[in-house]
């Protein structure tokens, strides 16, 4: 069965499937340029996280409310035009209220313009879908995408640096600066904060989350019963 | 001819409403933006010179307090992935620098970024004649030569301002300046390196 049929109504499958099943990150492989160079820290990847969740969201959304009107042989430049748009408003917001955030990431917020997960969701379902449904798959899309950044966010931070939550009052606040935990004296693992690090990392949590997958497909009723019909 | 004229008006809507958007943010953040960039470049002097930077420093041809105990000189030196912006100290013929913006490699050159890497501020208060002598980063021979240059380029910087402006008839101030503080940062570092 497709998946993506057009004219059914809102549903929370439209949100569990775009964040578990096929979330970007470990099912689809996409997005991987700013997941793996920024989810150095929690802090990091929680910047990262709400910037591509405020631009998926705004772009899913805006495609799907102006779906009728854009002409369908411009379709792709008016969805770069719209996510651009949106990616750079998330840049002024950042340099303007989150400006020590920002220099620590600001490239790789810049990039989002080119993240094929947004361009994706934009072409696969936000162009051909009503914006209740639009709106929730950019939801399920943008909490996929940080379930990804901040679980390789915390596991990097913990190994490589020995800390868990550092530097969060960069993005909440002299306040949030009381969240850091240090775990570990010493950091067991320094290579986890280094690009091979994040490779390695993600790749054996990318596994898991399938072996997961396969193991809770496996035993689904449905599949039990095509085992023993 | 009607499906042209209808696709022509349906872009020029969605590019309208997408202008609408960046120019009404960038009015609404344009005081906040400023006011960080000028207090990071407020920052970034006070750290060179280890005390509190004057807020009415004036600049010529990116040099500021030309006639004074110390200078700021800012400018570029051609790295290996173009220009690396710089912003110098010259104090007693000794010499702090710091990289406000480049394009180097990424990994290779973050030892001239000092946000990540604190090569540039142990070489603080370098005497000029040493800083052309500094030993080389192995990889980045381009990039470390740009660096090693930056003291020289910094030193005929000064000097042909305080020629165009001589410091006996104008002491500090020669000409009111046109530039402004926040132009000392000239953006943050494009580079994550």
């Amino acid at each position: 069965m497709k998946y993506n049929r057009a004219n059914q109504p809102v549903s929370p499958n439209d949100f569990t499937h775009a964040a578990i099943a096929n979330n970007p990150a470990w099912a689809q492989l996409l997005g991987l340029c700013p997941l793996l160079a920024v989810s150095n820290t929690v802090a990091n990847a929680t910047g990262l996280a709400l910037a591509s969740a405020f631009v998926v969201i705004g772009s899913n959304t805006s495609i799907s409310l102006l779906r009728r009107i854009i002409p369908d042989i411009a379709r792709l430049p008016c969805f770069v035009l719209i996510i651009a748009t949106f990616t750079t408003l998330t840049v002024m917001l950042l340099e303007a209220y989150a400006f020590d955030l920002y220099s620590r990431i600001a490239l790789f917020v810049q990039i989002i313009v080119t993240n094929c997960m947004i361009l994706g969701r934009a072409e696969v379902f936000a162009s051909r879908q009503p914006v209740g449904r639009a709106l929730m798959d950019a939801l399920g899309t943008a909490v996929g995408f940080a379930l990804a950044l901040l679980l390789l966010g915390a596991v990097r931070e913990v190994l490589g640096q020995g800390t868990l939550m550092a530097d969060m009052d960069l993005l909440f606040g002299p306040a949030a600066a009381a969240l850091q935990l240090q775990v570990f004296a010493v950091p067991p693992l320094a290579l986890a904060l280094l690009p091979p690090g994040a490779f390695i990392i993600a790749g054996l949590a990318f596994a898991l989350a399938q072996s997961l997958g396969s193991t809770a497909k496996a035993t689904t009723p449905h599949a039990e019963a095509q085992k023993h019909p | 001819m009607r499906s042209q004229l209808t696709t022509i008006a349906a872009l020029l809507v969605i590019g309208g409403l997408c202008g609408l958007a960046l120019t009404q943010t960038y009015e609404s953040t344009r005081q906040p933006v400023t006011e960080n960039r000028i207090r990071q470049a407020q920052a970034l002097l006070s750290e060179l010179l280890q005390r509190q930077a004057p807020v009415d420093l004036q600049w010529q041809q990116g040099v500021a307090n030309a006639c004074g105990d110390w200078q700021f000189v800012r400018g570029t030196s051609p790295g290996y992935a173009g220009p690396i912006a710089y912003l110098a100290l010259l104090q007693n013929q000794h010499i702090s620098l710091r990289v406000t913006r480049h394009q180097e490699t990424p990994g290779i050159a973050d030892f001239i970024d000092h946000r990540k890497d604190r090569y540039l501020a142990e070489q603080d208060n370098t005497a000029i004649a040493d800083w052309a002598q500094l030993d080389n980063i192995s990889g980045a021979t381009i990039t470390h030569k740009a660096l090693r240059g930056m003291a020289a380029r910094a030193q005929t910087q000064l000097h042909n301002t305080r020629e165009q402006y001589p410091c006996e008839q104008n002491p500090t101030q020669a000409n009111p300046s046109r530039e402004t503080q926040s132009e000392v940062q000239q953006g943050e570092p494009t580079s994550e390196s």
